[in-house]
C-alpha cells in the first residue's frame, strides 16, 4: 500500500487563563483538512521580507490564514459550551499548521494566533470559520507606552524592549541573542514612537537599522541584517539538468530587481547618493524620515547604509517548486538555481562534451530555448509562500550582494556540454 | 536458464549521481558520472584506450544496497566484467543469466555483440560495483558506457498484454506574422498505454496493482530483455534493448470482471508516464 504523506496537521492551545497557554491539541480531525482543495480548509501561508515593488523597508508579512472548524461537536464553540477547545477564551489561540513530508516527518509551516473579532459561525452548516492571524498581529494589538523607550538607547535595545514582553513572549520565542541589527545608533528622540503600535515603531527601527525581522518555524524572532544565512545552498534545478535533479515548476516575475534599486536615499534631509550608479541607470530616489533621529549625523549614516544595500539592482524571480521541496527552507537562506536551454544531439546519438568533442566533426547540440539563470550566481529566499491546495510553493529570491559584481559563488560550475576546443582539436 | 516472460519492471536505479552516488573511471574520469544521470543523450567515453588497455570503472553505490539486477545500457563494449564488493574483497555475482542464457563465472562477457548488457543474479547485498573493459566491438575503439543501473525487479509480464508506447516531444511556439509556425520541441517524453483485456494471467493483474501502489519512480522495460527473431519482426521506438525508462503509474486502477462475473479474467488499463527517479 502506498505510504501515507503530503498531508497537514493543525494543533491548537489555547488560553487557559490570561497570557497563560494550556495543552496543545491535535485537532486536524475537527478541522476540514480532508479535502485541502475545498474552500474552507487551509489557506496558503506567506512569509516574505521587502514586500511590495518600487520599495524596501516595507518589512515582514506572515499572512494570515482561514480554518474552517466542522462544529457539530461544539468543539469549536466559545467557553461557555463544555465540549469547547477553549477554557478561557476563543481569542489568541495558537494555532500551528504542520505538513508531513515524503519520509513521514512532520514540519510546521505556519504559526499564528485566532481572532475572536473576525470569528464567524456557519450556523446552517455547523462550523466556524476562523481567520488565524499571523503572528505580527500580537505585536499589532501593543503600543509603545511611555518610558518603555528611552533617549540614547541603541536601536537594538528599543527593538529588545518592544518585543520582550509577556503578551509577545507566550506566543512567540524571544532571545535577545536572536536580535542583531545592521547599524545599531541612538535613539535621539523616543517621545516619537509613544503612542504608536508597537508594529509601526519596530518598522520604523528596523529600517533605520537596515535589518529585517522574522520568525523562523521554529517560532524564534529573528532580526538581522539582509545578509543571507550563509552555509550550503538549496539546489533548484530545471529541466536541463542531466541528472534528474530537476525541481523547478515554473519560473514567473523574472527582473533585474531595477524596481528596488535606489542609488540616492534621503533621511531626515540627509542624502546619500552614488554618482556612478545614477549615471548607469538613472536618478533613483527614496525619501525616509525618522522622527525618533535628530542627529544629523545619525541621519547622514542610516542613508549611507541604505544605500550600500540597495544602490545596485540585484536579480529577483520566484520559483514554483512541490511542498517537499520547500520544506526546511526559511528566509535568507541561500539558494543555486541552475536553469537553461534543453540540449539534444544535432546527430541524434550523443551530446559533444566539452573537452573531448572535435572540432569540425562533433556538431554543436541543438538548444531549445534561451532563458538561462547560471548556477554561478547565489541567490538568498525572500519569500516563501506555500499553497495546499496545489501542494506547491512559491520561492521568492534575490541575488545575494550589494554591488554589481557581486553575488556569485565562489567555485564556478563548467558546463560539460558545449563546444569543441577550438585550436585544440583537429579539424575532420 | 534463459531470461523469461515479456516486460520487465525494476525499482528506481539504486546508484544514481543525484541520489549520492560516486563513480570513477580509469581515463576521462570528470566524465564517469555521466553514466549515472537520467539522460540518454550523455556516455563516458575512454582516451587513449584500444583492445590491449583495460579501463576500470568503480561505482560506490548511495549506500548499501540489495540488488539482484544488473544493466549496461548502450555501449560498445565486446569483452568486459562485472563484480561486486563484499566489504573486503571483489566477488563475482552467482547464478547469472544474460540475455543469451547462462553465465558461468560470474558476469564475464568475451564476444558480446548487443547494444545493452543486461544481468540476473543471486540477490547480493553490497556498496560498490566495479565494471572493467578491455575490447570494443568495432576493435580499438574507444570505450563508451551511456548507462550504468543497477536495481532490483519488481516483476515481469507473463502474459501479453497490449502495450503502446508514445514517445511525445511537447512543442512551444506562435504562428509568426507569415501564418508559419516558430516552435521548438522539447525533449523526448516516453508514455505508455497497457491494456488487459479479458487477461489470463492473475500475476500479471496482481503486478499491475502494485505499480500502481508505488509512490516513487520505477523502471519499465518493454522488451523484456528480448530482441529479434523470434520475439519481434521489426523492433519499434519502445521496444528497443536501450528503451528503458523510469516511469510512474497515471490516472485510477480500473480493474473490471468481464461480463460481471467474478470467476472470470479481469479487464486493466494502466498508464505509464515518466518521471523523474
Amino acid at each position: 500500500m502506498s505510504t501515507d504523506y503530503n498531508r497537514y496537521r493543525v494543533l491548537l492551545t489555547p488560553l487557559v487563563k490570561a497570557n497563560t497557554y494550556g495543552t496543545t491539541v491535535d485537532v486536524t480531525q475537527d478541522v476540514d483538512v480532508s479535502d485541502w482543495i475545498a474552500d474552507g480548509g487551509i489557506g496558503e501561508t506567506n512569509r516574505e521580507l521587502d514586500e511590495g515593488d518600487y520599495q524596501f523597508a516595507s518589512q515582514y508579512v506572515f499572512g494570515d490564514v482561514k480554518l474552517l472548524g466542522l462544529n457539530h461537536k461544539g468543539r469549536w464553540s466559545g467557553p461557555e459550551v463544555a465540549t469547547s477547545y477553549f477554557p478561557y477564551s476563543r481569542d489568541l489561540a495558537k494555532v500551528e499548521i504542520q505538513f508531513q513530508d515524503r519520509g513521514g516527518t512532520y514540519s510546521t509551516i505556519f504559526r499564528g494566533v485566532t481572532n475572536e473579532e473576525a470569528t464567524r459561525e456557519n450556523v446552517a452548516e455547523e462550523a466556524v470559520e476562523f481567520s488565524v492571524l499571523s503572528l505580527d498581529s500580537v505585536l499589532r494589538k501593543n503600543t509603545v507606552s511611555s518610558g518603555a523607550l528611552t533617549n540614547g538607547m541603541l536601536f537594538s535595545a528599543a527593538i529588545k524592549a518592544l518585543i520582550n514582553v509577556p503578551r509577545v513572549t507566550t506566543v512567540l520565542t524571544y532571545s535577545a541573542a536572536n536580535i542583531n541589527v545592521d547599524l545599531d545608533l541612538a535613539v535621539d528622540d523616543a517621545s516619537a514612537m509613544e503612542n504608536l503600535t508597537t508594529w509601526d515603531a519596530l518598522q520604523a527601527l528596523l529600517a533605520a537599522a537596515n535589518s529585517v525581522l522574522y520568525v523562523n518555524d521554529s517560532g524564534a524572532i529573528i532580526v538581522k541584517s539582509r545578509t543571507d544565512n550563509g552555509g550550503s545552498a538549496v539546489g533548484f534545478y530545471g529541466p536541463q539538468d542531466m541528472f534528474g535533479r530537476e525541481n523547478i515548476i515554473s519560473i514567473s516575475s523574472y527582473n533585474t530587481g531595477l524596481h528596488r534599486a535606489f542609488n540616492s536615499v534621503v533621511v531626515n534631509g540627509e542624502v546619500a547618493s552614488e554618482s556612478d550608479y545614477s549615471d548607469k541607470f538613472g536618478a533613483r530616489m527614496i525619501d525616509f524620515t525618522f522622527g525618533f533621529v535628530t542627529s544629523t549625523v545619525s541621519a547622514g549614516l542610516i542613508a549611507a547604509r541604505m544605500l550600500r544595500e540597495f544602490k545596485a539592482p540585484k536579480i529577483e524571480f520566484i520559483l514554483e517548486v512541490s511542498a517537499n521541496d520547500a520544506e526546511g527552507l526559511d528566509l535568507l537562506d541561500l539558494a543555486l538555481v541552475d536553469y537553461g536551454p534543453q540540449l539534444r544531439p544535432a546527430n541524434g546519438d550523443k551530446l559533444p562534451v566539452y573537452g573531448a568533442a572535435v572540432y569540425g566533426a562533433d556538431l554543436y547540440p541543438v538548444t531549445i530555448g534561451s532563458f538561462r539563470i547560471p548556477s554561478q550566481y547565489a541567490f538568498k529566499i525572500i519569500g516563501i509562500k506555500k499553497i495546499p491546495a496545489s501542494g506547491t510553493a512559491q520561492i521568492k529570491l534575490r541575488q545575494t550582494g550589494i554591488t554589481l559584481s557581486d553575488g556569485l559563488f565562489s567555485s564556478a560550475t563548467v558546463g560539460l556540454y558545449g563546444t569543441a576546443i577550438y585550436g585544440t582539436h583537429t579539424y575532420a | 536458464m534463459t531470461i523469461t516472460g515479456g516486460a520487465k519492471f525494476f525499482d528506481r536505479n539504486l546508484g544514481l549521481y543525484k541520489d549520492g552516488a560516486g563513480i570513477s573511471a580509469t581515463t576521462n574520469d570528470a566524465l564517469a558520472k555521466l553514466m549515472i544521470d537520467i539522460s540518454r543523450y550523455t556516455a563516458w567515453e575512454s582516451s587513449g584506450s584500444d583492445d590491449t588497455t583495460t579501463e576500470t570503472i568503480t561505482w560506490d553505490l548511495p549506500t548499501s544496497r540489495t540488488i539482484d539486477r544488473l544493466l549496461i545500457v548502450d555501449h560498445n563494449l565486446k569483452q568486459f566484467t562485472a563484480q561486486y564488493w563484499t566489504g573486503s574483497a571483489w566477488a563475482d555475482f552467482s547464478s547469472v543469466v544474460g540475455i543469451d542464457g547462462a553465465l558461468v563465472g560470474g558476469i564475464s562477457e568475451t564476444a558480446f555483440a548487443d547494444s545493452t548488457a543486461y544481468y540476473e543474479f543471486a540477490e547480493v547485498t553490497t556498496s560498490r560495483i566495479q565494471v572493467t573493459a578491455t575490447k570494443t566491438q568495432t576493435a580499438d575503439q574507444e570505450k563508451q558506457i551511456t548507462t550504468l543501473i543497477v536495481t532490483k525487479e519488481l516483476g515481469t509480464f507473463s502474459g501479453y498484454p497490449i502495450i503502446a508506447p508514445t514517445l511525445n516531444r511537447p512543442e512551444v511556439g506562435k504562428f509568426a506574422l507569415s501564418g508559419r509556425l516558430q516552435s521548438a520541441k522539447r525533449g523526448e517524453i516516453f508514455t505508455a498505454t497497457i491494456t488487459m483485456t479479458t487477461h489470463p494471467t492473475v500475476a500479471d493483474n496482481v503486478l499491475a496493482a502494485s505499480l500502481f501502489d508505488r509512490d516513487e519512480a520505477f523502471l519499465c522495460w518493454l522488451c523484456g530483455g528480448r530482441r529479434g527473431s523470434p520475439y519481434f519482426q521489426t523492433t519499434i521506438k519502445g521496444f528497443g534493448l536501450d528503451d528503458l525508462y523510469h516511469v510512474v503509474t497515471s490516472g485510477a486502477h480500473a480493474a473490471t470482471y468481464v461480463s460481471n462475473r467474478y470467476i472470470n479474467p479481469i479487464d486493466l488499463p494502466v498508464s505509464l508516464v515518466e518521471a523523474l527517479p
